[in-house]
């Protein structure tokens, strides 16, 4: 039992610390994380002073709608909302939907504030709250650090994950998403069950439980946190580390936590009928028949039965993954879904699942954007998980597997960035405080490192060096090492935190926090230009459109136009019917008539599609054409065929070259529709650098309804069939062949033809009248 | 395989009694050869006369897919293998399904055999899979693109099935080489392990557990994984020497990432000198007794290690990234 | 939909108010006398006649946005070019905004009449063309055959239309009609026998006709998708006094004789269709609700029953009844419909359907959509959405859940009578084992 013999000189030095000093430490410990607390809220403000106090891109405009609906009717009927707003016509049931957390955090708050007499808007919390919850974060993080190691590590480790662009990216002011919450939960839970493991006791396993309840209503992630506890406690088993505190915690808190996760309507079921939960209730039974086999052993700890223990519980094992294999085979389990196999098979969304891969944020990491998000962590976490590992205990073996499970996905996604930054900060923090309070430990009798935890947090903090005298007198000494080479150290990692702590700032207020609703671009002479454009089409939309109008736009800007222009959207950002979605695809895929006949089966009203063209915004709708086509063709693959939008040597381009398909095609003609802007040619198109192949056509079935200032947002009106009143024959199609005269006049202009009163030509007019003339003349 | 060609025949027989008369003689011939051929071999081998005869000549009711290739050794066509084995998937598929029938032919031309019929075509380059409809020249979309659509078997009968309407359910052998590999890597464990059952203290020593995840976190943090989805180039050659870090921060190499990782490991390892010199984790007596110099030099080491690799790989990542003000000693 | 019901109230309203502006143009003014019969049978009928020539300088249909005539009679078959602010566009326009139109040619006709005939759907054979016809024409034929005698069969069968008994044979002379085959809006009102073709009788037949046979249209109709009303003859003959009286006595095949020709009833028919004094309907009323409740909602929840009433009222000569008819569908559509089935006629006059909402969730809509040849199309849909239980509509009890609430509460009482136990039963066994 090696962890053991680790484990015991840690706990005595905790206990030697901390029992001395406890008021002084405890004050350090209160200022530095609120002092963690109110920088990680300060660097989340980029956006807000930048622009103004507003929800930020796709996703987290649908939960304002929802919190603001759940604020206005109550939690019973947000609970039972069937929106019709949405995925029109199937309708979207909210309730069931929804992970709630999210919308019943704000809902609360703004309940108490109200109540408490403060009228706050419930927008202004939902913009605060990630920044405010950021800061809790901090306190998870060190509340579970000091549980891993010490409490300087902790201080550490919440100073970083305060500012960590890493989380700050998810967190920004107005980004109002799960993840802004979830990450909390995510940290508390991981102390809680830290804490439920080295203590034993029920109480504090029902608090991971319900952690683990507020964790599963806020976020899909919590999927997370249910295969790596049940992975800890495998590891353990096998790592022969079983103890009565492990089966106590894991057994209560898997109990109450599977019921309280089948509490939320979205997850339902799920808990015990998916692949993504098996591993825990299978680590459960397996932990079952370890403690009866324990049992037995404990009755006579003879020599043989040991062998019985390990056999038993590998035979236990092996017996409960049959099972769960033959569930599944059975179909009583559902399989993986997609979401969760593309972690694994990493192609497998490529070939099968479009609507995955075409999402930019599930896409691999590259080691810069490790680099950009945790910068000096990323090259310093290793050596805190190198000491954990080193001297294991139970704990410890757990952030070790939250570290290495959490940098697999980080590096499959850029998404999972987001769970690999806390355990990161975490390591490295231990790391820093490792370093740190050696080299501020006297070489002689070890002082009290509280100094050096006080000093290494003064010093993350605002890097005041005004500790350093305090080492001077009886720095100098043979053995150890020399005062110089302390302070050098000390000099370079101050300036290493420094240089982290600038990095954060700049990135989180350089690419983290721009409300991509409204886009700013700076003139050559450092001028800021607002491209108000979205807002100014949704406002549009909600003016001048029936209330009841259906928009049909890409589903990427389907929560937005119900946020903003609160008008019903056929698909939306929660991409839960791929059909639907290839639907429309198809529409924007195929040419003018063949749409015309889908948007009349789904009663479209008007049509919004985004158009970078003019000011060269490469996030268009023409960028984002080919996957629309993928998508549909998926679904349609005898209608649409995604060579057909390639030029003969395969390239996708909108010019001259363009092909025939393309050229013709619904997306593009709504976005070059009579498009004579952009610079110099008149109607170049500056995101793909070309000029349109297509230009000066007419639209038949549509209109344009309105089109932006930078014509970034243009809007559509399907026309309705009786606007087609009369089948008149073109004059193509007449056998007659006639003196066109209709045409004729269409050419000069109804204006000059209706405005003069002209004398009208009778083919035999009676003589009279000529003879009159003439009769006159004379 | 003899009375499949049999078979052949009598469906070609029956099939063309009627039409005998107007269409040419040679056509029957022509299919039935092909079918023999079919039946030895699911991909024919052309030479130049034959390549006349069966694909460019007419009379011709049936359309050819033909591979170009070059399959010697002597080319050092990497691609052109496994471009064949999916071909031969999709060949095979086709001549042992319900769909099969003599309007579709599948062909191979290699360079060493038909190096005249590379020219006729004006090709330079192989592998090239062409379909030679029934009717009318090939168009340039007759010519497979393996960039867009891939070499996998699938994209190619779907392509197949885009240019004749062919449907051809790709039937893969399957292939135990996964399994195999995962069973024996499990026996030659458990065989160790059952050897080395009288102590297994080594499976306790954290010292190897401890590099093993070091070295996964080095891997990962690096972007092996992108490495692997995307299958980036080792690094890029351009005419004025190569290029090891790519411009972009949205792409790297692979040489690159190695460098990355090894300037991750170096400060890492600068870091662990600098405790270990401080006096580790456990400050055990022991450790203290050892003479200052050492001490002193190991960890001014670990620190020269620390500041110059991680600046180092800052200068690195700001060469990347546009517009990054901070650097620290390089620029 | 909405439209429809605002077309509905607007049509009721031109309706209550008896006479109707008509404008008339024809050529020359003497029209008026040779046609005098068919305009008196309008006036009778209470429509006020304008008469205009159609190269008046001053002729407006509309002033100031408002049209001035509800119809448009057109018998100039020499005009080249209308006068005034009218010319096609205008025409057009008029029928676009729901004016109903009667136009008249003859063989010599100008291309105006094939411009608007196009417009509407349908060509006019070219200049000089005629009917003709060798088997079928009238004993007072001049020698070219064009005055042909069509028999009553030939009519469309559209009682709405053309009236419900037309025995008497109809004479016509004038150029054919050619329909664009693949459209559904126009009607064939009257074609011509499998004898006719439609060519210059004065010159001999060179390359094929236009129309042939049963293929040349005498008389076509359209109804534009609002409900515009166009009937357009290729005869101004067949609306003539003379052919209004004259007796019928077909020269070759079957002795087809009459002593007075059909066109007058005909020609009223079809005039009283074309200014939409038959064959108009509309929706009054619609309420749905689920069966058992009074109130109309339009939230239903699945499974949900419902009962949908629909009234719809034609009007017959100038007042608005009940409609008759076996014949209306009710569609519950949700892309493609759900449910399908035909409204029964309740004795009050309303239709009538009830039926249970599908288990299915979405947004629907209740579709009748009464479209049938001769009459107005009645459209109208209302959108509802069925939303899925609520949290509280299951069933609580499950019956084959009850021995799993008795395992719980049972395991509860267990458990607490354990603890019980657990902790006062452990002093005895010192005890006991002390003794």
């Amino acid at each position: 039992m090696p962890a053991t013999a680790v484990a015991k000189p840690e706990n005595g030095r905790n206990k030697g610390i901390f029992h001395n000093t406890a008021g002084f430490s405890t004050l350090i410990t209160v200022t530095v994380l609120s002092l963690a607390w109110l920088a990680g809220f300060a660097s989340r403000l980029f956006a807000v002073i930048r622009f103004e106090s507003i929800i930020h891109e796709f996703d987290p405009w649908f939960n304002y709608r929802s919190t603001a609906y759940m604020v206005q009717h109550g939690f019973y009927n947000f609970l039972n909302w069937f929106d019709e707003r949405a995925w029109y016509p199937l309708g979207r049931i909210v309730g069931g939907t929804v992970y709630p957390g999210l919308m019943i955090t704000s809902g609360t708050i703004h309940w108490i504030l109200h109540a408490l007499n403060i009228p706050i808007h419930i927008r202004d919390i939902c913009v605060f709250l990630a920044p405010v919850f950021s800061g809790l974060t901090a306190i998870a993080t060190y509340l579970l650090t000091s549980e891993i190691w010490s409490r300087g590590a902790g201080l550490f480790a919440a100073c970083f994950i305060a500012i960590v662009p890493g989380y700050s990216s998810r967190s920004v002011a107005g980004s109002y998403d799960n993840e802004g919450i979830a990450i909390f939960a995510l940290q508390f839970t991981y102390y809680l069950w830290l804490k439920s493991v080295k203590s034993g006791s029920i109480f504090w396993s029902i608090c991971t439980a319900l952690s683990y309840f507020y964790m599963v209503s806020a976020w899909g992630g919590y999927v997370f946190i249910i295969n790596l506890i049940p992975l800890h406690v495998f590891v353990l088993l096998v790592m022969g580390r079983f103890s009565q505190r492990l089966f106590v915690s894991y057994t209560v808190f898997y109990i109450i936590g599977l019921l309280l996760s089948m509490q939320i309507p979205f997850v339902g079921f799920q808990p015990i009928r998916t692949s993504e939960h098996m591993a825990a209730s299978g680590v459960f039974a397996l932990l079952m028949a370890v403690g009866a086999l324990k049992y037995l052993h404990s009755l006579n700890p003879k020599g043989q039965w040991k062998q019985l223990l390990i056999v038993g519980g590998f035979l236990a094992a092996v017996a409960v993954f049959l099972v769960v294999v033959l569930l599944t085979y059975m179909g009583v389990i559902a399989p993986w879904s997609g979401r969760f196999y593309s972690l694994w098979d990493t192609a497998y969304a490529k070939i099968h699942i479009p609507i995955i891969a075409s999402v930019s944020e599930h896409q691999p990491t590259t080691w810069s954007s490790f680099f950009f998000d945790l910068h000096v962590l990323v090259c310093t976490f290793p050596v805190g998980l190198w000491y954990c590992i080193k001297n294991i205990n139970d704990e410890r073996v757990f952030v070790a597997l939250y570290a290495l499970s959490a940098v697999y996905f980080a590096g499959v996604m850029v998404r999972l960035m987001l769970t690999l930054t806390p355990v990161v900060c975490v390591l490295a923090g231990i790391a820093f405080s490792i370093l740190l309070d050696l080299v501020l430990r006297e070489d002689e009798m070890c002082p009290p490192p509280v100094e050096s935890e006080e000093s290494k947090s003064l010093y993350d903090k605002a890097g005041k060096l005004k500790k350093r005298p305090h080492e001077t007198p009886n720095g100098a000494s043979e053995a150890g090492l020399g005062m110089n080479v302390r302070s050098g150290t000390l000099i370079a990692f101050m300036i290493l935190l420094m240089l982290f702590s600038v990095h954060c700032t700049w990135a989180t207020s350089n690419a983290y926090s721009s409300p991509s609703i409204v886009l700013a671009s700076y003139g050559n002479d450092g001028s800021r230009r607002i491209l108000d454009d979205f807002r100014e089409a949704y406002g549009w939309l909600s003016q001048n459109t029936a209330e009841d109008a259906r928009i049909m736009s890409w589903w990427d800007y389907g929560y937005q136009i119900a946020g903003m222009g609160n008008r019903t959207t056929l698909v939306d950002n929660n991409t839960w019917n791929n059909s639907h979605i290839a639907l429309v695809g198809k529409a924007m895929a195929s040419n003018e008539s063949a749409a015309y006949s889908i948007m009349t089966a789904l009663d479209v009203d008007y049509v919004l599609v985004i158009f970078g063209g003019a000011i060269g915004y490469s996030g268009d709708d023409i960028n984002k054409f080919i996957w629309m086509v993928r998508i549909a063709e998926g679904e349609h693959p005898k209608d649409i065929h995604e060579a057909d939008y390639f030029t003969e040597r395969g390239e996708y381009r909108v010019d001259s070259e363009a092909s025939k398909t393309m050229l013709n095609c619904l997306m593009y003609k709504l976005s070059y529709y009579r498009y004579d802007s952009g610079g110099s040619p008149p109607g170049y198109d500056r995101t793909r650098g070309a000029l349109p192949g297509n230009r000066g056509f007419k639209l038949t079935y549509l209109e344009e309804a309105y089109t932006t200032e930078h014509w970034l947002v243009r809007i559509y009106r399907v026309k309705k069939p009786d606007e087609f009143n009369r089948p008149r024959l073109p004059v193509a199609k007449r056998t007659i062949s006639t003196t066109n005269s209709v045409s004729k006049k269409l050419a000069i202009g109804p204006g000059t033809t209706t405005s003069k009163r002209r004398k009208g030509l009778l083919k035999n007019k009676p003589t009279v009248v000529k003879g009159k003339k003439v009769a006159r003349l004379e | 395989m003899k009375y499949k060609a049999l078979l052949c025949l009598v469906v070609i027989l029956t099939f063309y009694q009627g039409a005998a008369q107007t269409r040419a003689k040679g056509l029957e011939e022509k299919l039935q050869q092909l079918a023999d051929m079919t039946a030895k071999k699911s991909i024919i081998p052309l030479n130049f006369n034959k390549f006349k005869e069966y694909v460019k000549s007419p009379p011709r009711d049936y359309s050819f897919i033909v591979m170009f290739t070059a399959m010697a050794p002597a080319r050092r066509c990497a691609i052109c293998q496994h471009v064949y084995d999916e071909y031969m998937i999709v060949a095979n598929s086709f001549r042992f399904s319900q769909a099969y029938n003599n309007k579709l032919f599948f062909g191979m031309v290699d360079f060493d055999e038909g190096s005249d019929i590379f020219q006729m075509l004006r090709l330079n380059t192989a592998p090239v899979i062409m379909h030679f409809p029934a009717k009318g020249k090939p168009k340039p979309a007759d010519s497979m693109d393996f960039e867009r659509a891939g070499i996998h078997a699938e994209a190619i009968a779907k392509w197949i099935q885009d240019r004749t309407d062919v449907q051809i359910r790709i039937f893969r052998p399957p292939n135990y080489s996964g399994a195999v590999a995962f069973a024996t890597l499990f026996l030659l464990v458990a065989g160790f392990l059952y050897l080395r059952r009288n102590n297994l203290e080594f499976l306790y020593n954290k010292q190897m557990w401890a590099v093993a995840a070091v070295f996964f976190c080095f891997a990962m943090v690096s972007g092996q994984m992108w490495n692997q989805i995307r299958g980036p180039p080792f690094f890029h050659r351009t005419k004025n020497g190569p290029v090891y870090i790519n411009g972009g921060s949205h792409g790297q190499f692979v040489l690159e990432s190695y460098i990355v990782a090894i300037l991750n490991g170096a400060v890492v390892v600068g870091m662990i000198l600098m405790i270990e010199a401080a006096g580790g984790v456990k400050g055990d007596p022991a450790r203290a007794q050892a003479e200052g110099k050492r001490r002193r030099f190991q960890s001014v080491v670990g620190l020269v290690l620390v500041c110059v690799f991680f600046s180092l790989l800052l200068s690195v990542f700001r060469a990347k990234t546009q517009g990054y003000p901070y650097s620290f000693l390089f620029k | 939909m909405k439209l429809y019901l605002i077309l509905g109230v607007f049509l009721c309203f031109s309706a209550a108010k008896a006479e109707q502006e008509t404008l008339v143009l024809v050529d020359n003014l003497n029209i008026r006398e040779t046609h005098s019969q068919f305009f008196k049978s309008l006036q009778d009928r209470g429509y006020s006649l304008t008469y205009k020539l159609a190269d008046d300088a001053n002729l407006v249909l509309a002033k100031y946005g408002e049209y001035l005539y509800k119809n448009l009679i057109i018998f100039a078959p020499s005009v080249l070019e209308f006068g005034g602010l009218i010319d096609t566009e205008a025409i057009t326009k008029f029928i676009d905004d729901g004016g109903n139109l009667l136009m008249a040619g003859n063989a010599a006709a100008g291309d105006v009449y094939r411009e608007i005939a196009s417009e509407c759907g349908f060509e006019m054979d070219e200049e000089s063309a005629a009917v003709i016809d060798h088997f079928n024409y009238d004993a007072s034929d001049d020698g070219d055959h064009t005055r042909i005698v069509v028999s009553p069969k030939n009519l469309i069968n559209a009682p709405t239309i053309v009236g419900a008994q037309n025995t008497h044979p109809v004479l016509f002379e004038g150029t054919g009609l050619i329909l664009d085959k693949d459209n559904s809006l126009v009607l064939p009102i009257l074609t011509a026998d499998s004898t006719a073709y439609s060519y210059n009788p004065k010159s001999q037949v060179k390359e094929y006709p236009h129309a042939v046979g049963r293929k040349t249209v005498l008389i076509a109709a359209l109804q534009a998708r609002n409900n515009a009303r166009i009937v357009f003859s290729g005869s101004l003959f067949f609306f003539s006094d003379e052919a209004f009286n004259s007796a019928v006595s077909k020269v070759h095949g079957d002795k087809l004789k009459a002593e007075s020709s059909g066109n007058k009833a005909l020609a009223a028919h079809l005039s009283a269709w074309a200014f939409g004094e038959r064959g108009r309907l509309r929706v009054r009323n619609v309420q749905h609700q689920r069966q058992g409740d009074k109130v109309s909602t339009n939230t239903y929840t699945i499974t949900d029953t419902v009962v949908y009433r629909i009234e719809i009222e034609e009007l017959k000569n100038g007042k608005w009844q009940p409609f008759e008819a076996t014949d209306v569908q009710l569609e519950f559509v949700r892309i493609d419909p759900f449910i399908r089935t035909t409204l029964k006629r309740q004795p009050s006059g309303a239709y009538e359907a009830v039926f249970k909402v599908p288990d299915v969730w979405g947004v629907y809509q209740f579709k009748v959509d009464y479209d049938r040849v001769g009459y107005t199309r009645l459209y109208h849909s209302t959108q509802v959405s069925v939303r899925p239980l609520q949290h509280t509509q299951y069933e609580r009890f499950i019956p084959s859940a009850y021995p799993y609430y008795v395992s719980a509460f049972s395991m509860m009482v267990g458990v607490f009578l354990f603890s019980f136990v657990f902790l006062y039963y452990k002093e005895e066994t010192p005890k006991t084992k002390s003794e």
